[in-house]
C-alpha cells in the first residue's frame, strides 16, 4: 500500500497546532483606565424598581442614588443628593428630606423633590415596584411621596417606624419624564439615574460596560471605565484573575486563597451575613421542646467547624443580630455533648439500641437536616460535619443535600426538613436583622413564636430613642439564645479576588462600590 | 424516494410532539406551576387563585396542552417567569453564539477526525495508527468540563496566548471550539478508521487496486466515500449533541448561548424558558436528523429503493 503521508499529515498536525501559534489572543490586562469586575450573573433588568439579584444592585449602586446611604464603615448617612434630613417630632410617621441643589440626572433632567416624589410614586405602583423594591414598599408601608416645594421632599409613613432611614439606601431614584415617558423595555436595559456613572453599553450575558457621569455632582470617579462580566464558573473567575484580565472577583473558596496571594490579593472581610441551622416548629414533634433545641446547640463544635472546614473564614455568634446591635453579653452555646445528652435524657429522648435516642414509646429521634451545595461558602460540607456531631449525640439523622434552586422553595413554604442550613442577609440595622424571628415576618420560616419575645417586639417598632432600642433589643437577643430557634453558626466571611493593581476595600454588605476605588501600576 | 421523505417526516412530526408534549409535563413535575410565578412569602391566597386563572392552570391539563400547542404554532412560546419578556427573543439572541460555537467544534471535529481515522486505516498496527487512536480514546473518556479547565490552565493562565472566557473574536472561540468539538472529533475519528478498514477489504476495492487505481484513488474516491455513510449518520446526531450538549462548555468559558441560558433557566425554576429550549433543541436536532437522511440519499442510491 502506498501512503500518503504528507498532505494527511500536514492536515493533522496543522489543525492540531493552529490554537497554539494564533498570535496574541485577548490583550491579558484590561486597559489602565478600566476594571473589570466578575460576577456569578449577569443582570436581568437595571429598571431601578424592579431589580432583585445582589449582581444587579452592585451594577446599579454606580448609577443611582437614593436618600441615604451606607457609609464604608456601614453608617447610616444622608444620601449625595441630600443636605440633611429629619422625623418629625409632632407626628413621628413624616419624614422630611432637604435636597441638595442643582443635582441632573444623566439626562439633563432637574432631580428635584418632584423627581423623588415620582420615583417613589413609580416605586410604590404594584404594577412596576417588584423584587427588592416589593420588599422594601413592604418595610416602609408608604401612605404618601410629598413634594412640599422644590427641594423639600416628605416622605408619610401609616405607622412610625425608627428604621425607614435605613430600608431608604435602596430605594432607587432615576429620571422622572424618563421614567414615565418610556416603555418598560426599554427602560430596563438602559438606565438613567444620577451617581457617578452611566451605563454606555450592555450586551447581555457578556458585559456591561459604565463610565463617569458627566452631570454628576459628587466626587469625581477615579476609574474611567467599570465592566461588568458575567462569568458563571468560579474556577474560570479565578483564572481570569490569576492571568490578569480582571481586577474583582467574587465567591472565592478559602483553599484558593494562597494560590491567589500568589499573583494577586485575596481579601477575608467579615461580612453581615448570619448563616445558621433553622430549628422547625411545624417538623418533628421533639423540636418544639427547648431543651431539644438548646441540646442540639451544645452538640456541635462550631469553632471546630470554622477551622477545619472553613479554614477560619468564619466568626462565631451565639446571637443573629449583626454589630453594632449585638448583645456583646449573649455568649455562643459551649460545645458539651455531655450537657446535650443531658438535655436530650431530660426531654424524654433516652439513649437505645445503636447509639439511636428513643423516647418513652420506643420511637427513634429521627431528625432530618438539610443543606444547600454552593450558595454559601463551603455550605455542603458545613451541613455535613454539623450532622455528623448530631449523630454523635444519638439522633438518627437523615443527611440531605440538596441543590439550591431545590432547596429554597420548601423553605420559603415552610415546608423544609425538620433542620436546614440557610443564611440570612443584613443591612446592619439590629431591628431588621432580628425581625428574621418575629411572628409575621416571611423570613420566619421556622413558624418560632415566643409570647416575650413578641412584646419586647412591639415595643422596638415604635421606640425612635437610640439608648432603648438598644437596651430592647439586648433584651430579645437574651430571649433568642434561651429559646434557642436556630442552632447558632457564625457570620460568613466573604472572600474577593482582587488584582494588584486595583486599590479598593470590599464592604461587609457583600455590594461592590468601586466610586472611591483607585488604580495603580 | 418522495415516500421515503414523507415517512421520515411523519416521524419527525411524531417526535416533536413527543417532545413537547414531555416538556409540557415537566411543568406539572414541580407541583402546582402558579408558585413558580410568585413569592409565596407575599402573596395571599387570593392573588395566588387570580393568577392560577390568568395563566389558565384552573383548566384541565389536555386542554392546557392543546392551547400550549397552538401557541408554539404560532411562536408564541410565552413569558419567561424571570425576565419577564418572551422566551423565544431569549432564545434567539443566544442562538448565534450556540450556533457558532457548534459549527466552530464541528469543523475542528471534522478537521482531525477524518484525517486521524484514515491515518489510523491506512496504517494499521504501527505507531500513527496506535497514536491516533490512543489519544481518540482519550477525547472520548476525557470530561467536557475536565478538559475545558485544563486548556483555560495551559493555554490561558500559564501562557497567556488565549483569554479564559468570554466571546469575542477568533481568539475566544478556540478553546471552547477544541473543548466542545473534542468528544465528536474522537468518536469519529474511530468510526472512520473502522469503518475504513472494512470498506477497503470489499471486493470492489480489490477491482479498483487490480485495475491500477492509485492507492490515495482507492482510498479516498472509492474507499472513504462508502466509508462515510454510517459516518454521516453520527456526525447529524453529534452535530445535535453539539448543539444542546454544550452546556458545561458554555458555563466554563462564559459563553453567551442557549445552553448557558438553559442553565439559568434551571437554577432559577424558570419552567416555561426550560420548555422553549428544550423544545427548540429537539426541533433543531429532528431537522438535522432530516438532513442527513436527505444526505443518505445521495450518499447510497440503494436507500431511496428501501
Amino acid at each position: 500500500m502506498k501512503p500518503f503521508r504528507l498532505p494527511v499529515m500536514i492536515a493533522l498536525v496543522s489543525v492540531l497546532v493552529a490554537p497554539l501559534i494564533v498570535p496574541g489572543g485577548a490583550p491579558a490586562a484590561p486597559a489602565a483606565d478600566s476594571v473589570v469586575v466578575l460576577q456569578g450573573v449577569d443582570a436581568v433588568t437595571v429598571d431601578p424598581h424592579m431589580s432583585s439579584s445582589l449582581p444587579e444592585a452592585n451594577m446599579m449602586l454606580h448609577v443611582f442614588e437614593a436618600l441615604t446611604m451606607y457609609d464604608d464603615n456601614m453608617r447610616l448617612v444622608p444620601g449625595n443628593i441630600v443636605e440633611s434630613y429629619r422625623n418629625l417630632a409632632n407626628d413621628r410617621t413624616v419624614w422630611e428630606f432637604k435636597l441638595k441643589p442643582n443635582i441632573r440626572f444623566s439626562n439633563g433632567e432637574a432631580l428635584d423633590a418632584a423627581a423623588v416624589k415620582a420615583a417613589f410614586d413609580r416605586g410604590m405602583n404594584p404594577q412596576i415596584g417588584r423584587g427588592n423594591t416589593s420588599y422594601l414598599n413592604n418595610n416602609l408601608s408608604i401612605r404618601e411621596a410629598r413634594a412640599v416645594d422644590a427641594l423639600t421632599f416628605q416622605l408619610i409613613t401609616r405607622v412610625p417606624s425608627p428604621v425607614v432611614p435605613n430600608f431608604l439606601a435602596e430605594y432607587n431614584i432615576g429620571a422622572p419624564k424618563y421614567y414615565a415617558e418610556t416603555p418598560l423595555p426599554q427602560v430596563a436595559v438602559r438606565p438613567i439615574g444620577s451617581g457617578p456613572y452611566r451605563m454606555t453599553e450592555w450586551r447581555k450575558d457578556e458585559q456591561m460596560v459604565m463610565e463617569p457621569n458627566p452631570t454628576y455632582t459628587g466626587p469625581r470617579p477615579s476609574i474611567r471605565r467599570i465592566v461588568w462580566r458575567p462569568v458563571p464558573d468560579g474556577f474560570s473567575r479565578i483564572n481570569e484573575l490569576l492571568r490578569g484580565s480582571a481586577d474583582v472577583t467574587v465567591n472565592v473558596p478559602p483553599d484558593l486563597v494562597p494560590t491567589i496571594n500568589r499573583v494577586q490579593k485575596a481579601f477575608g472581610l467579615q461580612g453581615g451575613r448570619r448563616i445558621f441551622i433553622g430549628i422547625t416548629q411545624y417538623g418533628h414533634p421533639a423540636l418544639r421542646d427547648r431543651r431539644v433545641r438548646q441540646a442540639l446547640n451544645h452538640a456541635v463544635d462550631v469553632d471546630a467547624i470554622i477551622t477545619s472546614v472553613l479554614l477560619k473564614n468564619g466568626a462565631r455568634t451565639g446571637s443573629n443580630v449583626n454589630p453594632p446591635w449585638q448583645n456583646p453579653n449573649v455568649k455562643p452555646y459551649a460545645f458539651d455533648q455531655r450537657r446535650a445528652g443531658q438535655l436530650l435524657d431530660e426531654a424524654g429522648w433516652r439513649m437505645g439500641p445503636n447509639n439511636i435516642r428513643v423516647n418513652a414509646q420506643g420511637q427513634p429521634l429521627r431528625i432530618t437536616l438539610q443543606g444547600p451545595r454552593g450558595r454559601y461558602l463551603k455550605d455542603a460540607e458545613v451541613t455535613q460535619a454539623i450532622g455528623q456531631y448530631l449523630r454523635q449525640v444519638g439522633i438518627d439523622l437523615n443527611l440531605q443535600i440538596i441543590d439550591w434552586a431545590q432547596y429554597v422553595p420548601p423553605i420559603l413554604q415552610k415546608r423544609a426538613g425538620d433542620l436546614y442550613l440557610i443564611g440570612s442577609g443584613s443591612n446592619f440595622e439590629g431591628q431588621a436583622d432580628i425581625s428574621d424571628l418575629q411572628m409575621n415576618s416571611s423570613s420566619n420560616y421556622g413558624n418560632w413564636r415566643n409570647d416575650q419575645f413578641e412584646s419586647e417586639w412591639n415595643r422596638l417598632i415604635g421606640e425612635f430613642d437610640a439608648a432603648k432600642r438598644r437596651e430592647i433589643l439586648y433584651r430579645m437577643q437574651d430571649i433568642v439564645k434561651e429559646d434557642a430557634p436556630y442552632i447558632f453558626l457564625y457570620f460568613q466571611v466573604d472572600i474577593y479576588g482582587v488584582s494588584q493593581r486595583l486599590n479598593w476595600k470590599p464592604l461587609p454588605n457583600e455590594r461592590i462600590r468601586l466610586t472611591q476605588a483607585t488604580l495603580g501600576q | 424516494m418522495t415516500q421515503y421523505l414523507l415517512r421520515r417526516l411523519i416521524q419527525a412530526v411524531i417526535v416533536v410532539l413527543g417532545v413537547t408534549a414531555l416538556a409540557f409535563g415537566v411543568l406539572f413535575l414541580t407541583g402546582d406551576p402558579v408558585y413558580l410565578l410568585v413569592d409565596p412569602r407575599g402573596a395571599t391566597q387570593e392573588q395566588i387563585q387570580q393568577l392560577r386563572v390568568r395563566f389558565g392552570f384552573d383548566q384541565p391539563v389536555p386542554v392546557q396542552y392543546v392551547r400550549y400547542i397552538g401557541n408554539a404554532l404560532r411562536g408564541d412560546f410565552g413569558l419567561s417567569l424571570h425576565h419577564g419578556v418572551p422566551n423565544w427573543d431569549l432564545i434567539v439572541q443566544r442562538l448565534p453564539a450556540t450556533l457558532e460555537l457548534a459549527f466552530a467544534g464541528f469543523v475542528i471535529a471534522l478537521a482531525v477526525a477524518i484525517p486521524a481515522g484514515i491515518v489510523a486505516a491506512t496504517r494499521r498496527n504501527t505507531w500513527a495508527d496506535y497514536a491516533s487512536m490512543n489519544a481518540a480514546l482519550l477525547g472520548q473518556s476525557m470530561p467536557v468540563f475536565w478538559l475545558g479547565i485544563l486548556l483555560i490552565l495551559v493555554f490561558s493562565v500559564s501562557l497567556g496566548w488565549l483569554p479564559v472566557s468570554g466571546r469575542g473574536g477568533i481568539e475566544h472561540l478556540i478553546l471552547p471550539a477544541i473543548t466542545v468539538g473534542a468528544f465528536t472529533a474522537a468518536r469519529t475519528a474511530r468510526m472512520v478508521r473502522s469503518t475504513l478498514l472494512e470498506v477497503l477489504g470489499q471486493d470492489y476495492v480489490r477491482t479498483a487496486r487490480a485495475k491500477g487505481a492509485g492507492e490515495r484513488r482507492v482510498v479516498l474516491r472509492h474507499g472513504l466515500r462508502n466509508a462515510l455513510i454510517p459516518v454521516v449518520t453520527l456526525l447529524g446526531i453529534d452535530f445535535g449533541y453539539l448543539l444542546g450538549g454544550a452546556v458545561i462548555t458554555e458555563t466554563i468559558f462564559a459563553w453567551p448561548g442557549a445552553g448557558r441560558l438553559a442553565v439559568q433557566a434551571i437554577t432559577n425554576k424558570d419552567i416555561p424558558l426550560v420548555q422553549s429550549i428544550v423544545i427548540l433543541m429537539a426541533l433543531l436536532f429532528v431537522v438535522i436528523n432530516l438532513l442527513v437522511d436527505v444526505l443518505y440519499t445521495l450518499l447510497d442510491p440503494r436507500v431511496r429503493l428501501a
